[in-house]
C-alpha cells in the first residue's frame, strides 16, 4: 500500500526530462494531470455507459425473443399450473419465468445493438460522409440511423445545395459543388441515400421547397413566398406595412420603366441591352445583365437537353400511349407543373420585386424565338406527328420528338426557361406522350390552347402534379 | 467515515424496505451476476442493506463538499486526498484510491465500490463498472435531482389516472426510431428570426412535454387562429413523422400574422426581424392562450410589457419554463434604509455596450460569468433619493430571487450611437454548464452544508444558442440545439451536425439554458 501514498502516476502530460521544475511546478504539473484524467475518465465512464446498457438491453431483447418463440404452449390450457419452469439460456443472459439475468459482460458477450423499440439492428456506422461504412446488404436495420456528416449534405444525408439560379447569378454559383465532388470520387452508392444509385453524372435533387397550405385563404403557395402572401392575404395596419407599400411603389416605378425597356433589347440581340442600361445607371441594370447573360447562355443547353431528353424517352412514349386514360391525366398535371416550377424559381432568386419581373422579363424573349423556330418546323413537325400519331412508333419518330416539344408546349417550355436543368430534366421527360394526346384528341394542337389551360387547372392540381411526378 | 453519515433521522432507526425494480421486457434485472448474488442471494435482510449502503455512499457524494470523498486513509493512517477518482466501498465505510481498491478486496473481499466522482458502481469481480437498473435509478435522482421535488414538471401537469400504464399504452402512441424531432424549418421569406426560436422551443424539454402529453387540448380550444394549436401541430410534426425535410410553419406565421398585437403590430411584415422580439411576442401570446384568457388590448410597449409582468402565480406552461424573479435591494448609504422590489423576468438582458465599457471588464476577454458577476453579484451606484434622509447616495444590488427552469439570456448586441444603430460584434464566451448559484439572493447569507445541493439545484445546461451573423440592416440568424450530447446546427431547413467547439465560438445572441435537474 506505500505506493498509494503517493499521487499515483495517471500520466497523461509528461514534463520533458531536462525541463527543470520547481516544487510549485511539480504541484502545478499533477494538477493539471489529474484534470485532464478526470475529464476524460468521465467522457469515457459516460460513453461505456451509454454503450453498456445498450448492450445489456439487447442482450434480454434477444433471449426474451428466444424464450418466446420457445414459450410453453401449455399456458391457456392448464392456468391452474402456472409453475412450469421456462427457462432460456443463451451466451449472453438468461431468461426464467419473465426475468432476465446477465451472464457475463454484456460488452463482451453481445455484439449488435438492437433497438428497444422496434427490436431491429442498429446501424453503428454512417453510411455515407465521415466515417461512412457500407450497411451489410440484406439486413434490416432500425430506422434510427447514425447521423450523416458530409459537405452539402444534412444529417439524413440529403442535399440542400442548390444548383444555379437558385442561389445566385454569380460564375462561381453556376458550379455546382456536388458535381466537382462526385467527379472526384466516386460516388459510393448506397441504398441508404435518399436516391438510390445515382447514374453518374448525375447530381441527388436538392431538397425541394414545397408547397403549404395559406391558413387565411386556404390558399397553396409555395413556402418561400408565404410571407409575402401573408401581406396581400391579411395585411396589417401598421406603421411597416404602409412603408413597405410606399416603397414598392417607388420601386416599381423604377423597375418598371427598365422593364419597358427589355423587350426592344432583347428583341434587337444581345448587344443592345449592355449599352443601354449603362446608361441608365448602375444598381438595377448590373442585375439584369446578369439575368440576361445567363439566360441567353442556358437556353441553348436547355433546348439540347429538351431534344436528348425526348430521343431518351422516345421510346416509351408509344408504350405510354396506350392507355389513354392515363395519359391525360398525367398531362394536365404536367402543365401545371410548369408555372408551379416558375414560382419556385422566382424566389430562388430574390424574393422581393425582382423575382416577378424575371418572369416577365422572360416571356417576351422566348415569344420571339419561338414563332421563328416554328415557322421553319411547325409545317413539317405537324405532318410528321400525325404520321407519328397513326403509325405509333414506327420508324420515324426519331426526327420527330426534337420538334414536337417546342410546337405544342411552347407556353409552358416558356415558364420553364428559368428553372434549374435537372429538374427540367425530369419534367421533360413527360413532354412527348402529351404532345401525343393533344394530338390524338385534337389534330392540331396549338400553343394557344395549351396556353388556356395551363393556368385553369394550375391551382386545384398543383399539389397532385409533385406526387404525380416523382415515379418518371 | 463516520463523520459522513448524514444527520438525517430517516435511516438507522427506521429501516426503511428497499425493493428491487419490477422486471421490465428488454431489461436485465441486475447489472451484472455479482450484483445478482448480492441483491437476491442473501435474502431480503442482504438487499436491504446494500441498497441502504449504496444510498449513503450517493448521499456522501453528493451532499457534502467532494473532500469527504476524495479523501482516503493510508496504510498509516493519515488523510490522502486526492482528484482522480476514489473508492468507497459498498459493504463498509472505507474509501480507497483507484490502486488500493484490490487491496482492500484482498483483505476484506469486498468486491463492490462507488466510484467518487460520478456515484456508479463498479464490480471487482466484472472488472468494469456496472449499470444495475436499481441503483441506477437511485444514482440518476440523487445526482440529477436532488431536493427539488418542486421542480418536477410532472407534478403540475398530471393527474395520477395518467399515470397508469395501461392508460399510457391504450391512449399513446409510440413515436416512431426515425422521428427524432430533428428538422429544419423552411424559410418563408425573411422569417429566419422566426425559426431560430421555433427551434429553440422545439427542443425545450418542458415545452415538448408540455405539448406532446396534450398540454393544449386542440379540441376544447375556442380561440381562433390559435397559435397554441400551432405550435401543437409543430411538435406532433416534429416528434411524430418520420420525415426527414424540413417543417412547414405556415400555421404559426399565418396565427402570428393574424395575432394583431398592438405591441408587435410591426413585427409581422415581410422584413427581417429582431429574434428576441418574436421570442417575447411568442411567449406573450402563449401564455395568454395557455394562461387563460386575453386582456383587452391594453398592452403598452413589449419591453415594458416583458418587466412589469403583472402574473407572478401564473400557472401557464410560459411562466412555468421561462419566467423567474428579480430582486433589487437599494441601500441608503447614509442612514441604512433599505428598500426591496421583486420583479419577474422572461430572459435575463445583458447590455453589451455598457458591460463592455466597465473598467473590471475592459482588459479581458468578456464571457457570461463575468456579465452575469458584473450585473448580479456586484452592488452599483445609483441614483435615488432615500425617503427618509433625502440623501442621493445609494447602492443598488440586483440578484436573482428564483431561477427560471429554462433560462434565456439574451446578449444585446446592438447599441444606439448618436442616433445610429450598430452592432456591438465583441466576443463573449458562454460555458456549457453554467452554475447560476452565485447570483441568487441565497448566495451571500448562506454558507452552510445545504448551499452543496442548493448549487447543484441551481446548475445548468446550455440547451440552444441562437446566432446572429450579418449587420443590423440585413443579416441571417442560424441556431445551433443539442439533442442528447450532440449538437445540431439549424439553417432554415439544413440541418447539419455541430461539434462543441464549433457552438462555443459563436458569437451567440439569445442563449437558452435548461436547469440540469429536469434533463
Amino acid at each position: 500500500m506505500s505506493n498509494s501514498d503517493t499521487f499515483p502516476q495517471t500520466g497523461i502530460i509528461v514534463p520533458r526530462e531536462d525541463s527543470q521544475t520547481d516544487n510549485m511546478g511539480d504541484l502545478a504539473h499533477s494538477i493539471l494531470d489529474d484534470i485532464v484524467y478526470n475529464i476524460i475518465h468521465d467522457l469515457v465512464l459516460n460513453t461505456h455507459r451509454e454503450e453498456k446498457m445498450a448492450k445489456s438491453m439487447t442482450a434480454a431483447i434477444l433471449v426474451e425473443q428466444k424464450a418466446a418463440q420457445t414459450a410453453p404452449p401449455s399456458d391457456d390450457s392448464n392456468p391452474a399450473a402456472p409453475e412450469v419452469q421456462h427457462r432460456v439460456a443463451l451466451d449472453s443472459a438468461i431468461y426464467e419465468n419473465g426475468k432476465v439475468y446477465l451472464v457475463g459482460n454484456p460488452l463482451q458477450t453481445t455484439k449488435e445493438t438492437i433497438c428497444p423499440k422496434c427490436h431491429l439492428p442498429r446501424l453503428l456506422y454512417p453510411s455515407d460522409g465521415v466515417g461512412a461504412r457500407k450497411p451489410e446488404p440484406g439486413v434490416e436495420y432500425c430506422k434510427k440511423r447514425p447521423y450523416i456528416e458530409k459537405p452539402y449534405h444534412d444529417i439524413y444525408g440529403q442535399t440542400f445545395q442548390m444548383e444555379g439560379p437558385g442561389r445566385g447569378k454569380k460564375k462561381k454559383d453556376m458550379v455546382n459543388p456536388l458535381l466537382q465532388s462526385a467527379k472526384e470520387n466516386t460516388p459510393n452508392g448506397s441504398q441508404d441515400s435518399p436516391n438510390p444509385s445515382p447514374p453518374p453524372g448525375e447530381v441527388p435533387k436538392p431538397i425541394s421547397f414545397p408547397h403549404a397550405k395559406c391558413h387565411n385563404c386556404s390558399q397553396f403557395l409555395p413556402i418561400k413566398r408565404m410571407n409575402n402572401h401573408m401581406i396581400k392575404c391579411i395585411g396589417g395596419g401598421g406603421r411597416d406595412s404602409s412603408r413597405a407599400a410606399l416603397l414598392k411603389i417607388q420601386n416599381g416605378s423604377g423597375t418598371g420603366s427598365q422593364n419597358g425597356n427589355t423587350p426592344p433589347g432583347s428583341r434587337t440581340g444581345t448587344p443592345a441591352p449592355l449599352s443601354q442600361p449603362n446608361a441608365k445607371g448602375k444598381t438595377s441594370p448590373n442585375k439584369r445583365d446578369a439575368g440576361d447573360d445567363f439566360d441567353s447562355d442556358s437556353s441553348p443547353q436547355k433546348k439540347k437537353k429538351l431534344l436528348k431528353k425526348s430521343i431518351a424517352t422516345k421510346l416509351k412514349a408509344p408504350k405510354m400511349a396506350k392507355s389513354g386514360s392515363q395519359m391525360s391525366s398525367s398531362n394536365l398535371s404536367f402543365e401545371q407543373k410548369a408555372p408551379a416550377t416558375d414560382d419556385e424559381d422566382d424566389d430562388g432568386g430574390d424574393d422581393d420585386n425582382d423575382a416577378d419581373f424575371g418572369t416577365v422579363l422572360v416571356e417576351p424573349k422566348k415569344k420571339v424565338i419561338k414563332p421563328i423556330t416554328k415557322k421553319t418546323k411547325d409545317s413539317l413537325g405537324l405532318e410528321r406527328k400525325k404520321k407519328w400519331l397513326h403509325g405509333k412508333g414506327g420508324q420515324k419518330p426519331s426526327l420527330l420528338p426534337p420538334s414536337d416539344p417546342p410546337d405544342s408546349t411552347s407556353s409552358v417550355k416558356l415558364k420553364i426557361k428559368n428553372s434549374s436543368s435537372s429538374l427540367n430534366g425530369e419534367r421533360t421527360k413527360v413532354l412527348p406522350p402529351k404532345s401525343l394526346v393533344n394530338g390524338s384528341s385534337k389534330p392540331h394542337p396549338s400553343p394557344s390552347i395549351n396556353g388556356k389551360t395551363a393556368p385553369g387547372v394550375l391551382r386545384a392540381d398543383s399539389e397532385s402534379s409533385q406526387t404525380l411526378s416523382s415515379p418518371n | 467515515m463516520p463523520s459522513s453519515r448524514p444527520t438525517t433521522p430517516a435511516t438507522p432507526a427506521s429501516p426503511k424496505t428497499f425493493k428491487i425494480k419490477d422486471p421490465q421486457p428488454g431489461v436485465p434485472l441486475f447489472g451484472c451476476e455479482h450484483t445478482q448474488l448480492l441483491l437476491s442471494a442473501g435474502g431480503a435482510e442482504r438487499m436491504n442493506k446494500s441498497i441502504h449502503n449504496y444510498k449513503t455512499c450517493l448521499r456522501v457524494i453528493f451532499e457534502n463538499t467532494p473532500i469527504v470523498p476524495q479523501t482516503s486513509k493510508t496504510t498509516k493512517g493519515f488523510p490522502f486526498t486526492t482528484l482522480t477518482p476514489n473508492y468507497l466501498c459498498l459493504q463498509c465505510s472505507a474509501t480507497t484510491t483507484e490502486g488500493g481498491r484490490i487491496e482492500h478486496g484482498r483483505e476484506t473481499s469486498h468486491r463492490f465500490y462507488v466510484e467518487s466522482r460520478n456515484g456508479c458502481l463498479y464490480c471487482q469481480m466484472c472488472d468494469d463498472f456496472v449499470f444495475d437498473p436499481t441503483l441506477e435509478d437511485l444514482r440518476l435522482r440523487k445526482s440529477g435531482k436532488g431536493l427539488t421535488r418542486k421542480r418536477k414538471l410532472d407534478d403540475l401537469f398530471t393527474d395520477p389516472i395518467k399515470e397508469d400504464p395501461r392508460f399510457i399504452s391504450t391512449n399513446t402512441v409510440e413515436a416512431p426510431c426515425r422521428a427524432s424531432g430533428i428538422r429544419g424549418i423552411y424559410n418563408m421569406g425573411a422569417t429566419c428570426y422566426m425559426n431560430v426560436i421555433l427551434q429553440s422551443f422545439v427542443h425545450n424539454p418542458l415545452l415538448r412535454n408540455f405539448y406532446l402529453s396534450d398540454g393544449h387540448q386542440r379540441t376544447e380550444c375556442s380561440y381562433e387562429n390559435c397559435m397554441s394549436c400551432a405550435m401543437e401541430d409543430m411538435f406532433q410534426d416534429f416528434y411524430a413523422q418520420e420525415t426527414t425535410t424540413g417543417y412547414s410553419a405556415s400555421n404559426i406565421l399565418a396565427s402570428f400574422w393574424l395575432s394583431k398585437r398592438k405591441a408587435y403590430e410591426e413585427l409581422a411584415s415581410n422584413k427581417e426581424q429582431d429574434a428576441h422580439e418574436f421570442f417575447q411576442f411568442l411567449t406573450e401570446e402563449l401564455h395568454e392562450i395557455n394562461g387563460g384568457g386575453r386582456p383587452s388590448d391594453s398592452e403598452d410597449s413589449p419591453v415594458k410589457k416583458s418587466k412589469s409582468d403583472s402574473d407572478p402565480d401564473c400557472k401557464c406552461i410560459v411562466h412555468q419554463t421561462f419566467y423567474g424573479k428579480l430582486q433589487s435591494t437599494i441601500t441608503c448609504q447614509s442612514c441604512g434604509d433599505i428598500n426591496t422590489s421583486i420583479e419577474s423576468f422572461l430572459d435575463l438582458s445583458l447590455g453589451l455596450d455598457v458591460l463592455s465599457k466597465k473598467k473590471s471588464l475592459k482588459a479581458t476577454a468578456l464571457s457570461l460569468q463575468k456579465c452575469l458577476d458584473e450585473e448580479y453579484s456586484r452592488p452599483e451606484r445609483c441614483e435615488y433619493s432615500c425617503r427618509k434622509c433625502n440623501t442621493q447616495e445609494a447602492k443598488k444590488q440586483l440578484s436573482i430571487k428564483s431561477l427560471p427552469n429554462v433560462l434565456c439570456i439574451q446578449l444585446k448586441r446592438f447599441k444606439q450611437n448618436n442616433g445610429i444603430a450598430s452592432k456591438i460584434d465583441t466576443k463573449v464566451s458562454f460555458p456549457l454548464k453554467l452554475e447560476m448559484f452565485p447570483y441568487t439572493n441565497r448566495a451571500k447569507n448562506q454558507e452552510t452544508k445545504q448551499s452543496y445541493e442548493l448549487a447543484r439545484s441551481c446548475t445548468y445546461d446550455l440547451q440552444s444558442v441562437v446566432v446572429h451573423v450579418g449587420n443590423l440592416e440585413t443579416g441571417h440568424y442560424v441556431s445551433y440545439s443539442r439533442v442528447g450530447n450532440q449538437w445540431f446546427k439549424f439553417n432554415d431547413h439544413n440541418v447539419t451536425l455541430a461539434t462543441k467547439s464549433q457552438v462555443l465560438n459563436e458569437q451567440a445572441f439569445l442563449l437558452f439554458y435548461v436547469v440540469r435537474s429536469l434533463a
